[in-house]
């Protein structure tokens, strides 16, 4: 399983990316750990891999009162080690640390998970979740957008030819905000089958959940049960109202996707 | 530090830490990858991406032709597998394919290069037109008349049906109770951590062909490989180097190693070809995808009559040399009795041909399917008469005035003591605790508890007798052993079998420091290169310690009356006046070193009796004298935390109860079992390759085939029982596969008793979150429609 | 291709090679250091682990271009590091090892997880999450873990922290 021919170009700065080169297939790595697997299969091709880890703008920490701006490039081990400052509810620490083994944690990066677009992924579940925007960076100049508008399909992104993100912002939450979260998968480290996020305060309720659509999904009807009722909430049918458009609610993924979301409120709500 | 994990004094039972870990530890181990030789080139192979199709054209790209081998370009004779029965159908079995292709992954090209990378480049630029056919996918509608027929001249796609029939099924029709089940076990494979892998070249100063291959029985290889090649053993030899797991999957001569050894012969360099992961899960010997449809009749008491209906195996395209997979189907029909006193079976058993790759052994062989059936029927009875499954399975166990036991199945159960075993098994996972646990439990909460229980026979250590009965070609039914003193009193000895994890450079110098009265670290194990070991059939079937065990003690007996003849004459006595301790010949008045002894045997032969020949080196064979088996056994009981609503299992507790008689090492019998029964989880919550309706295998890589790791599984508690047995040396009885043949029976079990109210169906494995919650919903429907009705 | 330098092993290393190449065949191929092992060539079964900077990674799913400058470091270059000789005493006094072929990326990634939790190292349960991504087919992991818990153990005990 090796992959096929390719050249390696090492990119310091970002305008060595930005310069374009039109004549090859490029593309851009900064952990490897989603790329290289797929390359090893020659289910992905390309005839140029462009490394961006080193690059200045995708490994900003920046912290202000009210948001906190990280670049692209940084590592799930960032994020779980406490390195990287914190949304103000420990969830993204959370969840990176739940992201496969250590070892592809040391490697993996949020911007290469965003990127790739997984349906899978936890990173664009838990930015979408904290109404977090994307910086984007490309030949034409720089651009940004909700995470949530990035993210588009299964494997899909609105990204251009030859633009890459290189941070995102993510809003800081409110004081005492309560979240939740409940991944399901085969076993620990893998893939997951459905991985929800419920965040509740006071004026922000919301909750998330991948596994049900291509993309993670605004669980809206729930959501706006929580802002109006709270822990009164009836929930079991709100989220079945809120997954029947997607599944057969006589289906066992109906049954088990319940189950995650379920789960992820009730950690909300008991805190 | 201490050489033993435990206290000890006897070498037969001492935890002796293992030998081998040395080169492990620090790096120093040479598996099939590490081995570097000069000029050396990669071979990556043409897979077929068809499940079944003809082959209309191969293309070679321009200038690269000498690098691509096909069918037809190489001398490969078809070496016939399956047993000696005329019934069995046979085929050849190409390396490369040749006119058809039968499964995804079948060889049909194979190209050379520098580096793999370069060769799997290659092997992109060659063309191959298939003409696609309907895939045979299902196993029941494969013998339909109208199923595409892998084999044109067959008359259906069977390998062999048989039938087992035991005592008189016709009075089970009035029996007061008769269940019908459906059972399935889904195909899998082997997953050993290190691949297969060949490494081969012609040495022109040795005038040989030297084949380096990731194996667990070389000088079979090497028959299959002479066969093959058409040229004479005496001109191939084998080497098996460190063998990074087997488990039955580098027990078959596969096609890819009959390919690489013949463009060997071809070429000027060696030849390397290292499977990688998704070639394994593809291509590489696949395991256990059984069906059974049975009927068991009971009395009113839940006393076992007899078992009746038909078993499916899914053997694949091609039956794998030297024995085909006949013996999954008759050793699935066999073993359904278990350990119950059961008088009637009557079995049609099917060993279908299919477009998937062909199926091998694999730890446990057909045992987990059949304990799997048997087990979950005892529940199913149970059920059916709300009793409890241990009081089924106290009223019909065999009991230990009844061993020697001849079961229905045809299988010998030497001895033991199963009523023993179970009721320790019950009293060790806390059954009565459970129970309480359950009752405090309200039925509305999401997390059930349940606990399950399976008992395995494992036979071991089988010769002549067992494998005449299922007309192998080949009959293991002995092992070797030469042992050698050198000039300085050093000891080695060469095996015919394969250590590929077992210990057994351990526990066999234990066995043989115990006849010589020498430190086992004074004496080297050596094994696998068909040049220096003696002839042996290598390591499989839980075997060795039986064979290879006794193969040693006999060589080391034998050694021992030497020396003591030496010695004796040396210390002028008589030999019945001596004995051999810490390497000394001694008597009354005087002692001899082992060294002094072999130096008058190898370099001062005037020093030796007058009766005796120089040289101490004895080459023996062993058998025991009973080579029907002898049985292990035991009872795994587990308890799992199971939720409704996710199908989520955790097993909370593991308990093994086994007897596999007097234990060489306890540490290396336990690691094992451990190792045994973390496979069976695998197979039980796991492991899985799904195939498309057009033959697609679905789990190509670890991103879908999944495997236990330490966070799915509990510590596992394992005690022993021990029963010697009477038919071989030191009452020793085979261990490895036990272990991994009950888990998915006492998982499902477990399953089961944790919705026992709802009485879900736990019949197919790998017993996955998904497969639970349609089950639940299954029955939590039928339980609506019945309160309806 | 592409020259590459980095430190390998406490000692300089150069290299050509070809870019699609993982660290991990260039280490077992050019430096023949094979008690790196390729389990699955696809990150899932932690054979191949090295360390990288410090930190514990896949060498399959590393490029060797990708090392210019870095400090990597195998089983091979940490024969006289403590927290390794204590693993691998523990390893062969619990069994943890049948057939070999995992035991170099769980010594690795062992050492790594003792490094930077030994305390927490001494609870069987954490010790099996954080070894969860680390396929063995033999032991069945009970050795292992308890291996790596006896060695948090004994590491705690004579109170020796790594250089």
């Amino acid at each position: 399983m090796k992959s096929a021919p390719l050249t390696y170009q090492r990119a310091s700065a970002l305008p060595d990316i930005l310069s374009g080169n039109s004549e090859m297939n490029s593309m851009f790595i900064a952990g490897g750990q989603s790329l290289l697997p797929m390359l090893a299969l020659r289910v992905a091709r390309t005839d140029k891999l462009i490394h961006i880890k080193d690059v200045p703008e995708l490994n900003v920490i920046e912290e202000t009162a009210r948001e906190v701006r990280i670049g692209a490039g940084l590592t799930h081990a960032a994020f779980e080690d406490g390195r990287v400052p914190d949304e103000g509810a420990g969830l993204m620490r959370d969840v990176a640390a739940d992201i496969a083994y250590r070892a592809i944690r040391n490697l993996g990066t949020i911007g290469g998970s965003v990127a790739l677009a997984d349906p899978a992924a936890d990173w664009p579940l838990c930015l979408i979740a904290l109404s977090a925007r994307a910086f984007i960076q490309g030949q034409n100049g720089s651009r940004d957008l909700w995470v949530d508008d990035l993210i588009k399909g299964a494997y899909e992104t609105s990204l251009r030819d030859g633009e890459l993100i290189t941070s995102f912002m993510i809003p800081k939450l409110p004081a005492h905000a309560r979240v939740g979260r409940c991944k399901l998968t085969k076993k620990k480290g893998a893939f997951s089958m459905s991985h929800a996020i419920a965040i509740l305060a006071p004026g922000y309720n919301k909750a998330y959940i991948s596994g049900v659509d291509t993309r993670p999904l605004l669980l809206r009807s729930t959501s706006e049960a929580l802002a109006r009722d709270g822990a009164q909430i009836n929930l079991a049918d709100v989220i079945a109202a809120d997954l029947s458009p997607y599944l057969d609610a006589q289906s066992y993924e109906f049954r088990m996707i319940h189950a995650v979301a379920s789960d992820a409120i009730m950690q909300a709500l008991s805190k | 530090m201490s050489a033993y994990s435990r206290s000890e004094t006897s070498l037969i039972g001492a935890s002796l830490l293992r030998k081998e870990d040395a080169r492990h530890l620090n790096g120093y181990a040479q598996f099939i990858a590490d081995i570097k030789l000069p000029r050396m080139r990669d071979v990556a192979f043409l897979r077929s991406d068809v499940a079944h199709g003809y082959i209309k054209s191969i293309q070679k790209p321009k200038g690269y032709e000498q690098q691509i081998y096909i069918h037809g370009d190489l001398p490969i004779e078809n070496l016939e597998a399956g047993p000696e029965l005329a019934a069995f159908r046979t085929s050849p079995y190409p390396p490369f394919a040749h006119e058809k292709v039968r499964y995804v992954g079948q060889i049909i090209a194979s190209a050379l290069a520098p580096n793999r990378a370069q060769a799997e480049d290659l092997v992109e630029e060659i063309e191959v037109k298939i003409e696609e056919l309907p895939a045979v996918v299902d196993v029941k509608k494969a013998i339909d008349a109208d199923a595409p027929r892998l084999f044109v001249h067959w008359p259906d796609n069977l390998f062999i049906k048989a039938r087992v029939d035991e005592g008189d099924h016709h009075q089970l029709r009035s029996a007061p109770i008769r269940l019908h089940r459906q059972f399935k076990m889904n195909r899998q494979a082997t997953v050993s951590l290190e691949g297969r892998g060949v490494l081969a070249y012609w040495d022109k100063r040795a005038d040989q062909l030297i084949v380096h291959l990731s194996t667990q029985g070389p000088h079979i290889m090497r028959i299959g490989l002479a066969q093959a090649l058409n040229v004479p053993q005496s001109k191939i030899r084998v080497i098996a180097p460190d063998i990074g797991g087997g488990f039955g999957g580098k027990n078959r001569l596969m096609p890819e190693e009959i390919a690489v050894a013949a463009m060997a012969l071809r070429v000027d360099f060696p030849l390397r070809w290292i499977e990688d992961r998704r070639e394994h899960l593809m291509a590489s010997v696949h395991a256990r995808d059984h069906y059974y449809d049975l009927i068991v009749s009971a009395d009113h008491n839940g006393r076992i009559l007899g078992i009746e209906g038909d078993v499916f195996i899914d053997a694949g395209a091609y039956a794998l040399w030297p024995t085909g997979s006949f013996m999954e189907a008759s050793m699935a029909a066999r073993n359904l009795p278990g350990p119950y006193d059961i008088k009637n079976l009557a079995i049609t058993n099917y060993t279908v041909a299919t477009n998937k790759a062909p199926m091998g052994p694999y730890r446990g062989v057909a045992r987990p399917g059949a304990c799997f059936a048997i087990e979950r029927l005892i529940d199913e009875v149970a059920h059916h008469l709300s009793k409890e499954p241990i009081d089924i399975r106290r009223l019909n166990m065999i009991k230990s005035s009844q061993f020697p036991y001849q079961t229905v199945g045809g299988y010998r159960l030497d001895n033991g003591d199963y009523q023993t075993c179970l009721e320790r098994a019950i009293d060790l996972i806390g059954f009565n605790t459970i129970r309480d646990y359950q009752k405090s439990k309200a039925s509305s909460e999401h997390v059930r508890r349940g606990v399950g229980f399976a008992f395995y026979s494992e036979q071991s250590g089988h010769g002549t007798a067992e494998w005449t009965k299922r007309k192998s070609r080949i009959v293991p039914g002995y092992e070797s052993a030469r042992i050698k003193l050198n000039s300085d009193g050093s000891v080695i000895i060469h095996i015919g079998a394969q250590n590929h994890g077992q210990g057994h450079e351990t526990t066999l110098a234990q066995i043989a420091a115990f006849e010589l009265g020498l430190d086992p670290h004074a004496i080297n194990i050596d094994y696998g290169d068909t040049a220096i070991a003696p002839f042996g059939f290598g390591s499989f079937a839980s075997r060795t310690i039986v064979f290879s065990g006794g193969a040693v003690a006999k060589a080391s007996r034998a050694m021992a009356d030497k020396i003591k003849k030496i010695g004796a004459h040396l210390l002028q006595t008589h030999d019945q006046s001596v004995f051999i301790k810490n390497g000394f010949v001694c008597a009354e008045h005087g002692e001899v070193s082992f060294s002094e002894i072999a130096r008058a045997a190898t370099i001062r032969q005037e020093l030796l009796p007058p009766d005796v020949n120089p040289l101490l080196e004895f080459t023996l064979t062993y058998e025991p004298s009973e080579s029907s088996g002898v049985f292990s056994y035991g009872t795994h009981a587990v308890v799992v935390d199971a939720d409704q609503r996710t199908g989520n299992v955790k097993i909370i507790d593991y308990v093994v109860v086994e007897d596999c008689g007097v234990m060489i090492n306890p540490m290396i019998v336990d690691g094992q079992i451990s190792g045994g029964v973390v496979q069976g989880i695998g197979t039980a919550l796991f492991e899985e390759i799904p195939y498309s309706d057009n033959g697609q295998p679905l789990a190509t890589t670890f991103a879908d085939y999944m495997v236990p790791t330490a966070s799915d599984i509990p510590t596992i508690r394992i005690y022993h029982m021990l029963t010697p047995a009477t038919t071989t040396e030191y009452g020793v009885k085979g261990v490895g596969e036990g272990g991994a043949i009950a888990p998915p029976a006492a998982i499902a079990n477990a399953i089961a008793d944790a919705f026992r109210e709802i009485n879900i169906g736990v019949n197919e494995t790998p017993l996955t979150s998904q497969r639970i919650v349609k089950a639940i919903m299954v029955a939590e429907a039928s339980q609506q429609e019945a309160r309806r009705s | 291709m592409t020259a590459i330098k980095f430190t390998l092993n406490h000692e300089v290393c150069v290299g050509d090679v070809d870019d699609r190449q993982t660290l991990a065949d260039f280490l077992r191929d050019q430096c023949s250091l094979t008690a790196v092992h390729l389990g699955c060539e696809h990150g899932a079964c932690g054979a191949c682990t090295v360390e990288m900077d410090a930190q514990a990674v896949r060498s399959c799913l590393v490029l060797a271009v990708m090392c210019e400058g870095k400090t990597i470091t195998t089983l091979d270059g940490l024969a006289d590091d403590r927290i390794m000789s204590e693993l691998k005493s523990q390893f062969h006094l619990h069994h943890a090892l049948q057939c070999g072929f995992c035991t170099s990326g769980f010594l690795m990634m062992a050492r790594d997880i003792l490094r930077r939790n030994v305390s927490s190292c001494r609870k069987s349960d954490f010790v099996r999450e954080e070894l969860a991504g680390h396929i063995c087919r033999c032991t069945g992991y009970n050795g292992i873990i308890k291996a790596v818990t006896e060695t948090a153990h004994a590491l705690l005990a004579t109170q020796i922290k790594s250089a």
